[in-house]
């Protein structure tokens, strides 16, 4: 289980990243309908790696730290990569939050690039609904190893 | 004997077979040499994916033939060598004279003998199976394929009402691919994936059709990989508007794929640019 979430059992702070509006309005519908009475999800959304990065500032300065990011990784401004590096280089982000990478990059060389950065899933697109619940969950039950996971 | 000259009108193809030891009567080189003098073909290219061995010998045999090409400027390829075959080429510091490609392809490219014919059809499917899966599984839409097209390169004209577009980068093979959808065909899409009403294409709504242009490339990229070629992923852009038109990168040959669904035709598009593929494959060589 990841950090934030050991303060509030049924709150789970996601944070959806994406330069694509429609694909992150697909991800929150698909993960509310994953909800359940254990979990509840409040969600926030960032349309690359700056303004993701600020909302992690934010979140964690009124102690409401986000606890899974979806990130995908190609993005304008500054890219899903870019972002892991950066945030994991600063302490308070260095475990948490867990990151589950959301992306059409399929190449296994470049994937495991982001291993480094402490990544707990990769979801491939396309996806499906039940891919993007079980890899949640699957992290919320501290399930965080790296595992690729894609849609046939 | 373990080599046969062919002649390719515009090249020679010399067929390496079985092992190819030296001391063969005549010699290759000898034989090279008078190809060479009977049609004055200039460009030979090596191919040894039938070659099992090949020794020092046979190469310093080879070296005689090349000397008489090199005295008119001649020029040699070498292709489809396996791994210990090419080695014994590197190790005997041979691998500048013959240069080695991974295909017969390259090796045409390399001699500006393949400006007209060097579309690989087979960067076709990964791309048409990469959109029906992609359409599939994120849209809930079922697309058959329909038969493939030719378009002038220059032709800019999209027949939808709305596409995507992502540059398509590797070391061997650059282009673009375009998948261009009826507006009907869109809002059927955005309806399916969001689970509302989509009356209108809008600026809200359009990177949709680039986001799919995406998934579609990384899918891609799989069958590709297994095909030698290594792409990298882009940023896509998305065009709309009635008559809308784009620009593919590069300028070479574009393959017009057409889709049938419940909903509508839509097209993509798979562009190679020769320019590219020639300039990548002279710096290589």
């Amino acid at each position: 289980m990841s950090k934030a979430t050991e303060h509030d059992q049924n709150k789970v702070r996601i944070l959806i990243v994406d330069d694509s509006d429609n694909l992150r309005i697909v991800i929150r519908r698909y993960l509310e309908k994953a909800q359940t009475r254990e979990y509840q999800f409040i969600f926030f959304e960032a349309a690359n790696g700056q303004e993701a990065e600020k909302v992690l500032q934010v979140a964690a300065a009124m102690n409401e730290a986000i606890d899974v990011v979806f990130l995908d990784w190609m993005m304008p401004t500054m890219t899903g990569k870019d972002l892991l590096e950066k945030i994991r280089s600063i302490e308070l982000f260095k475990e948490y939050p867990s990151v589950i990478m959301l992306t059409a990059e399929t190449n296994s060389e470049q994937i495991n690039v982001c291993l480094k950065y402490n990544v707990a899933k990769y979801v491939l697109k396309p996806f499906t609904q039940e891919i993007l619940a079980s890899v949640l969950y699957e992290v919320l039950a501290g399930k965080s190893d790296g595992g690729i996971r894609y849609a046939v | 004997m373990p080599f046969e000259f062919v002649n390719q009108n515009d090249y020679i193809l010399v067929k390496l077979s079985g092992e190819c030891l030296g001391g063969e009567k005549p010699g290759v080189g000898d034989v090279m040499t008078q190809v060479l003098n009977d049609t004055k073909i200039k460009l030979f290219i090596f191919q040894a994916s039938e070659c099992s061995t090949i020794t020092g010998a046979f190469l310093r045999e080879m070296t005689l033939g090349y000397r008489a090409l090199k005295a008119v400027n001649g020029q040699v390829r070498f292709v489809g060598g396996i791994p210990a075959v090419v080695h014994q080429i590197v190790s005997n510091g041979l691998d500048r004279i013959f240069i080695c490609k991974m295909s017969l392809k390259g090796a045409l490219i390399d001699f500006g003998l393949a400006k007209q014919k060097d579309f690989d059809v087979n960067v076709i499917n990964p791309f048409l199976n990469a959109t029906i899966k992609v359409l599939k599984i994120q849209c809930f839409l079922e697309a058959k394929p329909g038969k493939p097209t030719m378009k002038k390169p220059t032709d800019p004209l999209l027949l939808g009402d709305v596409s995507g577009i992502i540059s398509v980068v590797s070391e061997t093979f650059n282009g673009s691919f375009a998948i261009s959808l009826s507006e009907a065909i869109f809002c059927g899409i955005s309806k399916n994936m969001l689970g509302e009403d989509c009356p209108a294409i809008t600026e809200k709504n359009v990177d949709l059709v680039g986001e799919l242009a995406n998934m579609i490339l990384g899918q891609a990229k799989v069958e590709l990989g297994q095909l030698g070629y290594a792409v990298q992923m882009a940023i896509p852009s998305c065009v709309w508007g009635k008559d809308h038109k784009i620009k593919h990168f590069g300028g070479g040959t574009c393959v017009v794929l057409p889709f049938e669904t419940e909903i509508g035709t839509f097209y993509s598009e798979v562009m190679t640019s020769n320019a590219a593929i020639n300039q990548i494959m002279k710096k290589a060589g």
